[in-house]
């Protein structure tokens, strides 16, 4: 389990310390706040420690080879021109530092690096093992429409996707599960595909369809665009890659969802969080905040905040809370409530 | 049956209340002097107590707004950037005339807590039935009674009673926002409206 994040110098953030819970951690914030800088930065470290450990010919992390797999991840997956780009240009001097913090302090990583890094970070604290529970990172859009042939084209071309596309694909082509854990994602599915209304496959020729009872199948990109969000997440439950990951980011949940399908998707982001999936999410819904709240209302599970705010100098700091009441912030909250102000005023001239 | 008239509406609470209309009391009257702000309504069943707002909006929501909006109106804005201009920001604020309605609504909380605590102190008779909540660890419930003539009213008391909630956390009070057909766990006055 990630037990805290630090970042010195990243992007937008000067300092900055989360402390994690074990279930679900939710970052609310303005847009530009760095909020998907954070998931991402988190993503990759695990991700880089995770693929290594997986490689046949893994040995014990090194330093040699940790600089240059977590600069390439994090340059794959945030997409700047070197991975100095990263560090904040206000600072002068100073370099970037990230560390991540786990209950097994052998996992614990901090990198370092200069706005003029280019291939390479500094690792000031070295894992001394590799993260066995792979990371799972869910991007705001959907990939299952471009799924077909993206994998071969990410890796025999320089394009400029985010590597995050390339490793969900690679988890969205796995096969479906067998026996007991078959069953373990089916009563996952469930209210899912009865929000779709089909069930998701991927047909030989390396395509996915959603099959509708009683109406044959559908190609996926005709299929509306919240729906095969959806069939996204259904898809990766029936792979098991949700369900045996140690860790979900997932990046605005909400978007393209009517309110429907996103109470559907905290539903299950809640089932998740129960089974022992440490979830991240950043969001900018005031309905999915309430939903998560509601939930662990009802049935409770280890639930975290993180509001993002400017303070007087501009820097970037986090009010950390347990319940939604507390969270003192939300934008989305308050521009909901100035629009009454204005609806009246235009009413009456 | 004890029955409070504010504005146009009418709280009929039943035989197992104790209910005070707050800012009519004599103490509030006489020994508060209108020096601090007022909830409405004190209300009491055994040891459970309910403080009371009312904003009786219909029929008058353009004179109220604008209150529901947390952020302050442009005007303000556009004369604090004055102040800056003239230089007068060391001297001069300027801030809305009209309070958010939950920031308002916090306001009337702490003074009456403030009363409270003043009439405990002093053994005041009438208030001290309403006074637990600001030296025990009683029951207290911040309801308001907010009438808006609105389609989508229900989300607007739900955005409203988020906020609420979120102003009450440093007290350890829980809070409502409901119009007249107000359905609050607990809180059973029958609410009338003349005609």
């Amino acid at each position: 389990m990630l037990k805290k994040i630090s970042v010195k110098n990243l992007t937008v953030f000067r300092e900055l310390d989360l402390t994690c819970c074990s279930g679900l951690n939710v970052i609310v914030g303005e847009n530009g706040m760095g909020k998907t800088h954070l998931l991402k930065v988190a993503y990759s470290l695990i991700a880089a420690s995770a693929e290594a450990g997986k490689k046949d010919n893994s040995t014990d992390p090194t330093k040699t080879y940790l600089q240059k797999a977590y600069a390439d991840k994090l340059v794959g997956v945030l997409k700047p021109e070197s991975v100095g780009r990263l560090a904040s240009r206000k600072q002068g001097r100073d370099r970037c530092q990230i560390s991540l913090s786990f209950d097994d302090s052998s996992l614990n990583a901090t990198i370092s690096f200069a706005t003029s890094a280019k291939t390479d970070v500094q690792i000031e604290k070295l894992p001394t093992r590799w993260d066995e529970q792979s990371p799972l990172y869910l991007p705001t859009r959907e990939l299952l429409t471009i799924y077909p042939g993206f994998i071969s084209l990410y890796e025999g071309r320089h394009v400029e996707f985010e590597e995050t596309w390339r490793d969900t694909c690679l988890h969205l082509g796995a096969p479906t599960l067998k026996g007991p854990r078959e069953k373990r994602a089916s009563e996952l599915l469930k209210p899912i595909e009865l929000a779709m209304g089909g069930k998701v496959i991927l047909d030989p020729n390396g395509k996915f369809y959603l099959t509708i009872p009683g109406s044959g199948t559908m190609e996926m990109p005709l299929v509306a665009e919240g729906l095969r969000k959806l069939a996204m997440l259904a898809r990766l439950i029936a792979t098991g890659s949700v369900l045996d990951k140690g860790y979900l980011f997932w990046d605005e949940p909400e978007a393209n969802l009517n309110p429907r399908l996103i109470r559907r998707v905290a539903e299950v982001i809640h089932v998740l969080a129960k089974e022992g999936v440490q979830i991240f999410i950043a969001t900018h819904s005031f309905f999915l905040l309430k939903e998560l709240d509601l939930l662990s209302l009802q049935d409770p599970y280890p639930l975290r905040f993180w509001g993002l705010q400017r303070n007087s100098e501009k820097s970037i700091y986090v009010e950390e809370v347990d319940s939604l009441k507390e969270l003192t912030n939300i934008v989305a909250l308050d521009e909901e409530l100035a629009q009454y102000d204005r609806e009246l005023s235009l009413a009456n001239g | 049956m004890v029955d409070i008239v504010e504005g146009r509406l009418t709280f009929s609470f039943g035989a197992d209340w104790q209910v005070i209309k707050y800012d009519e009391s004599a103490w509030y009257i006489n020994q508060i002097k209108t020096t601090l702000k007022a909830m409405d309504i004190l209300a009491r069943k055994q040891n459970d107590h309910w403080w009371i707002e009312i904003k009786d909006c219909v029929g008058h929501e353009v004179a109220n707004r604008p209150r529901l909006s947390p952020t302050d109106p442009q005007e303000v804005d556009q004369a604090r950037a004055w102040i800056k201009a003239q230089a007068f920001d060391d001297t001069v604020k300027a801030q809305r005339k009209k309070q958010f309605i939950i920031d308002e609504v916090m306001q009337k909380l702490r003074d009456t807590l403030t009363s409270a605590v003043v009439a405990q102190r002093l053994k005041n008779a009438e208030l001290l039935p309403f006074t637990p909540p600001s030296h025990t660890n009683a029951s207290l419930v911040v309801v308001l009674i907010l009438t808006w003539d609105l389609a989508d009213y229900a989300r607007l008391a739900r955005l409203l009673q988020q906020k609420l909630n979120t102003a009450l956390v440093p007290y350890g009070v829980n809070g409502f926002v409901v119009n007249e057909t107000c359905q609050v766990p607990g809180f059973d006055p029958t609410i009338t409206r003349a005609v």
